[in-house]
């Protein structure tokens, strides 16, 4: 079963803010890491990026399950996304595109040569939560 | 016994976040709002917003298993520290001063990039805790990007 992203997600998911990324291993050891870009696939798609040979990507391999907090700071919002890894993707228009957003955050934030997409990995949307939180007095 | 790079590290992040998983092996992510070592420099009390709340205790409580990365923003510089829960307890004004401090740095660092205009936005970010989380770390990985990413910090690599 697959949940729908709404439309009000996706600026959201281009706002740059980076996202933190919870997976598991197959013996049940949690894992918690910063992702820079979570790429818009369809409405009960997206992608991550795939770039260095990480525990992350380990897990998913083992334990496609996944869990992703989205922040939309000046919304007072977070989204959290329940997350099942499909397959891997290492060329065509969905690879390209997160190739050239990946360059472009990489510029914007230092981390030129660093950066380097290796594969675009297609995650299927089994929910999606909205968490708003109040303003701080 | 985390290191005293790390301690430092540690006073001057902005940004955290818990991972756990259910009986099921399915991951839980929780926002966190703060953190301190104890004196005995391996137990690392977390603070945990109302939003942070939910799977968190239940999950603990099953299998104790816990993954927290801890961020100093926009620098990347960032650590995941792995351990074992020990005990929860609700927050104090202690911790909420401990969260007002993890704010006063987010803001320092933050402000000059995101503007004045996002001051009420960037102050909420950082809720006020409702719970406090003993954990023992076992384990501190190097989280910034870039080659050394991955390494084990804690215990050292024979």
């Amino acid at each position: 079963m697959s949940a729908r992203l709404p439309n009000e997600i996706r600026p959201v998911l281009d706002n740059g803010i980076p996202a933190i990324m919870v997976t598991c291993s197959a013996d049940g050891v949690p894992n918690t890491t910063v992702i820079s870009q979570v790429y818009y696939v369809d409405d009960t798609h997206v992608a991550l990026s795939f770039q260095f040979f990480s525990k992350t990507i380990r897990n998913v391999r083992e334990n496609p399950r996944a869990h992703v907090t989205v922040n939309d700071i000046r919304g007072l919002t977070k989204w959290l996304l329940e997350l099942e890894f499909e397959h891997s993707e290492t060329e065509g228009p969905i690879f390209d595109a997160m190739d050239m957003q990946i360059e472009a955050i990489a510029s914007m934030t230092g981390m030129t040569g660093i950066f380097k997409l290796r594969a675009a990995d297609i995650y299927r949307v089994i929910s999606v939560g909205k968490q708003s939180y109040p303003p701080h007095a | 016994m985390i290191p005293a790079k790390i301690v430092h590290f540690l006073d001057r992040a902005n940004v955290g976040h818990i991972g756990t998983r259910d009986r099921h092996l399915v991951p839980h992510g929780h926002t966190m709002c703060g953190w301190a070592l104890a004196p005995d420099g391996q137990t690392l009390t977390i603070m945990v917003p109302e939003g942070g709340r939910e799977h968190l205790i239940e999950s603990l409580e099953d299998n104790g298993q816990v993954a927290i990365t801890i961020e100093e923003y926009p620098a990347h510089e960032a650590y995941q520290f792995k351990g074992q829960y020990v005990r929860h307890r609700p927050a104090t004004q202690e911790d909420a001063e401990i969260a007002k401090h993890i704010r006063d740095n987010f803001m320092t660092a933050v402000l000059p990039i995101a503007g004045q205009v996002a001051v009420h936005a960037l102050r909420s970010f950082v809720q006020s805790p409702v719970l406090a989380v003993d954990v023992d770390v076992r384990e501190v990985y190097v989280q910034t990007p870039g080659p050394g990413a991955g390494a084990r910090l804690v215990p050292g690599e024979a």
